[in-house]
């Protein structure tokens, strides 16, 4: 079965090693056939980046994205210019700090980057903590194997700091929402995860 | 064991298994990123990694470094591919093995950077002045990154010859699995039998004869000139006649000749497509066979020699071919040459791969 997905954000969200990391996931340590590929233009920074990565447990044919199962989205502006590759019935999987506004009905805001600068001052690792993220909400790959990816493409030094907020992602703090009361909803999770003291 | 490795890094592996100890280059987009891996890669295999100031600089120094006996190779794009057809002429002329990467990106001149393209077909074939052997593969896959590269280098060394390998942008960042291969068959260049009194490097009684490393003793001239086969310069009619005879046949064609056929057996379409456009062409293909539809893929991984034989074969069992390439046009020419049926054509050059969408509309249209 063809699975395709879709990753976004600004350049330096880390949206390029996330893609990375769950192909390698998916194609090593899953052992499923995979291809991921990005698009990009000819700036260094800023902009909308993007990750696109098949996984099949046949041989793949056509490498590219048709259109997506799975969006994982860090920033509106990728959303907005990407909306139309995902699937009507298709899963996304949004930061709910920089994606307000969607119109996908499988919606599911993650306080991804509220959370990761909660506990550690930066927003760095909101790319992994949306894949934990990912992996819970789709089972696209086993948790196993995007722990082994982390810990072996992340920047030496910095396992045990990703492999924890890893393991936020793969936890409970997820939130789905209607579009209608989207605001509202926010609101709570905002006050929820803010009074939570979540271990890492 | 299996690597997930994007087309570029599939092509440093491939090179590097051949034995490719040698890497003169100029960085360019979206070929860059060999240069870097072979710059820290080389080194530590006791092997050279220089950056010229040019792509004229750069496949000149390979083909320096491949007559001391290394296997060489440098990777280019665009405008570099197009300042190094000078030095590709004279590694043709001079006989020198050599390896040459072109990851096409849109043209011409300084085109579309960032966005594949296969406008460079004709140019890979012909792109030098004059009548000469060259070889041109077409991978599709960044498993085939991996084993066109060695196959290049054998090629390479086994027919004295430059040997193109058409990549492009999409294939050089695309990252799929490899199973890196160490068994594989690798051909190293002839030594030649004869002392170095009586070596001639151009010994007509080969069709292809055995190069000797500079600095083993063997001292010889190599030219862009027409020459005999001592190496040194001739216009003797009679002398240049032999020479243009055995450079036009010593690349065995039916050596080198490489189509992969899918579903052709029963197909009354074909889809004629290479390099990663190939892989929109197969998608098409196991769809409409999915839907009982006798369509069939027919890839070239061998450009050049074109697999002439192999095409009209083939068409004699369809009604109808279509081509499908990134350019307005270019091997849509030799297939029409070789085919016994209607041809179409599928092209653009817009900086975008051709979707299986757009092969699926052309076809029912």
């Amino acid at each position: 079965m063809r699975k395709e997905i879709i990753c976004v954000g600004s350049g330096g969200q880390g949206i390029i090693l996330g893609g990375h990391i769950l192909a390698e996931a998916a194609g090593i340590y899953d052992g499923m056939d995979v291809a991921n590929s990005g698009r990009y233009g000819a700036a260094a920074r800023g902009g909308v980046t993007v990750s696109e990565i098949v996984i099949s447990d046949e041989e793949i044919d056509y490498p590219k994205v048709i259109r997506a199962d799975y969006m994982i989205c860090l920033s509106q502006e990728g959303y907005d210019t990407y909306k139309h590759v995902l699937k009507k019935e298709g899963i996304l999987i949004a930061d709910s700090f920089y994606v307000r506004k969607t119109e996908h009905e499988n919606t599911k805001l993650v306080p991804l980057s509220d959370i990761v600068r909660q506990k550690s001052g930066r927003e760095i690792g909101t790319n992994i903590a949306a894949l934990g993220a990912f992996t819970r909400i789709t089972g696209m790959v086993s948790e196993n194997a995007i722990r082994e990816a982390v810990k072996k493409m992340v920047p030496r030094g910095t396992e045990d700091f990703n492999l924890r907020i890893l393991n936020i992602g793969l936890g409970n703090i997820i939130h789905e929402i209607e579009v209608s009361n989207r605001e509202q909803d926010l609101q709570e999770e905002y006050i929820s995860i803010l009074e939570s003291d979540t271990q890492w | 064991m299996s690597l997930l490795l994007s087309g570029n890094e599939a092509i440093v592996e491939g090179a590097l298994a051949s034995g490719c100890r040698f890497f003169g280059s100029y960085p360019i987009t979206p070929s860059s990123d060999i240069a870097e891996l072979m710059s820290l890669r080389l080194p530590i295999l006791g092997g050279k990694f220089i950056q010229m100031e040019d792509e004229i600089a750069s496949l000149g120094v390979c083909l320096g470094a491949s007559l001391t006996g290394l296997k060489s190779m440098t990777a280019t794009s665009g405008p570099g591919i197009s300042l190094m057809q000078e030095h590709i002429g004279f590694a043709a002329m001079g006989e020198i093995p050599c390896v040459i990467i072109n990851v096409q990106r849109g043209g011409p001149s300084t085109g579309l950077p960032t966005y594949p393209s296969q406008g460079d077909v004709m140019q890979a074939r012909w792109g030098t002045h004059g009548d000469h052997p060259i070889i041109v593969l077409a991978p599709s896959s960044v498993r085939e990154c991996y084993f066109l590269t060695i196959r290049a280098f054998n090629y390479a060394e086994k027919y004295r010859t430059p040997v193109i390998l058409l990549s492009d942008e999409i294939l050089a960042h695309l990252r799929e699995k490899v199973e890196l291969d160490e068994n594989v068959e690798i051909i190293n260049r002839d030594f030649p039998k004869a002392s170095p009194q009586e070596y001639l490097p151009f010994d007509s009684s080969y069709d292809v004869p055995p190069l000797a490393p500079y600095g083993s003793g063997y001292r010889f001239h190599i030219t862009g000139l027409m020459h005999d086969e001592t190496g040194f310069p001739t216009a003797d009619s009679e002398q240049v006649q032999r020479l243009q005879a055995r450079l036009a046949r010593k690349i065995r064609e039916e050596d080198v000749r490489d189509v992969d056929a899918r579903f052709m057996n029963d197909a009354r379409i074909c889809i004629f497509s290479y390099g990663s456009t190939s892989r929109s062409g197969l998608r098409v293909v196991n769809e409409l066979r999915r839907r009982g539809e006798k369509v069939g893929l027919l890839r070239p991984t061998t450009l050049w020699p074109f697999p002439y034989e192999e095409v009209k074969r083939l068409s004699r069992k369809v009604d109808v071919i279509y081509v499908c390439e990134m350019n307005l046009g270019q091997i849509v020419g030799e297939v029409e040459r070789a085919a016994e049926c209607n041809v179409g054509f599928i092209g653009k050059a817009d900086g975008t791969i051709i979707t299986p969408e757009e092969i699926l509309c052309k076809i029912y249209q």
